[in-house]
């Protein structure tokens, strides 16, 4: 589960609110405004204990991100390219904006949607996460 | 020398652990301003939020709350305090290490939101007569967003327990129903004394109860 996906879940049982991804949204930019310069520790957060049932199953987030990736983003993107750049988001283009979650959905436009609330989308944000660690939130790709 | 050396680290090889091996979360609770808060510290056994409820205990008015656990792992500490807000943290206990915490709790901005206990009933089980009782607890919710921290701790035994919802409830996530909750306490050996009984009720928006105590009034 993505910060993203786990904020739009807390808002709905919080909240009620029949769509959530706005509200995660806002959450999600402002939580990682907070954490720009901090090194990407996937799983791990700086003075909290580390829980080894959620680092394997974040494992088992990456291994199956790693596969989703290689069936719809490798004959194109590399992935040791392609990491750098999830650091861009969330973003504002042209006004509008774009969560990681909502970015990749879409790509390839040849293949079917990916549900940005999706298991499948999680898998592959972990995926490219795990090639980030020690990058600092915000850096330039 | 070497006799007396090795007797003494023979002696201290065969005892059991120190008191101080002991597996123990302990910890202060106050408010922002520093005021210690007494209350209930309640702990659930594994992954924060699955309702496994396991072990409890009162904090005392110096807001210091001590539970001593038959193992280490991870956990889910929840305190609350009557007037505020609960505050669930997910924590990991060393085995034959004591973790220390400190929680800040904020205080309600209303009380017009809480969940209300309206009835609290100690009645004997007819389906075991003799062997236990049936505690009854009746509830409602002003928003209809109940979870299911439907909560009972028995300070005897330091047990903690959900009650169960009065139907079926789809998941943990779902909004639980107004009603009476139950909950079946064994009294086959011992009888138990209502006067132990503490409870609390916290809905998903985490507005909660003051605890509630005998006379349960």
């Amino acid at each position: 589960m993505t910060l993203l996906q786990a904020n739009a879940e807390a808002v709905q049982r919080h909240y009620g609110l029949s769509d959530p991804e706005r509200a995660a949204f806002t959450i999600t930019a402002y939580l990682t405004s907070r954490g720009i310069g901090v090194p990407v520790s996937p799983g791990i957060v700086a003075g909290q204990p580390v829980f080894e049932g959620r680092l394997r199953a974040l494992a088992e987030s990456v291994g199956r991100g790693e596969r989703v990736y290689a069936r719809r983003c490798e004959r194109c993107h590399a992935p040791g390219t392609v990491a750098p750049t999830a650091l861009r988001f969330p973003r504002a283009v042209n006004g509008q904006l774009e969560s990681l979650e909502r970015f990749l959905g879409r790509h390839p436009p040849d293949l079917p949607p990916l549900a940005w609330d999706g298991q499948p989308t999680a898998d592959i944000i972990a995926f490219l996460h795990s090639r980030l660690a020690g990058r600092p939130i915000g850096g330039s790709p | 020398m070497l006799y007396v050396s090795l007797a003494l680290w023979l002696i201290g090889w065969a005892l059991p652990p120190a008191a101080d091996a002991a597996t123990v979360i302990a910890g202060l609770v106050r408010t922002e301003s520093g005021r210690p808060l007494p209350g209930l510290a309640l702990l659930e056994k594994g992954e924060i939020h699955n309702n496994r409820w396991d072990r409890g205990t009162l904090i005392d008015p110096s807001g210091r709350f001590r539970i001593e656990l038959a193992e280490g792992g991870q956990y889910g500490l929840h305190v609350y305090a009557s007037g505020y807000l609960y505050k669930p943290n997910a924590v990991k206990v060393e085995t034959d290490k004591t973790l220390e915490v400190e929680v800040v709790l904020v205080p309600e901005p209303t009380r017009a939101n809480d969940p209300v206990i309206k009835r609290v009933e100690f009645v004997p089980s007819e389906a075991r007569r003799g062997k236990a009782t049936l505690v009854r607890m009746e509830v409602s919710d002003p928003n209809g967003d109940l979870g299911p921290q439907v909560l009972a701790f028995n300070a005897a035994t330091g047990r903690a327990f959900a009650m169960a919802p009065p139907r079926w409830v789809w998941s943990l996530k779902s909004n639980y129903p107004d009603g009476v909750y139950q909950l079946d306490v064994d009294t086959a050996k011992a009888p138990t004394d209502p006067r132990d009984w503490y409870f609390v009720v916290a809905d998903h928006k985490c507005n909660t109860t003051d605890i509630l105590s005998f006379p349960f009034r």
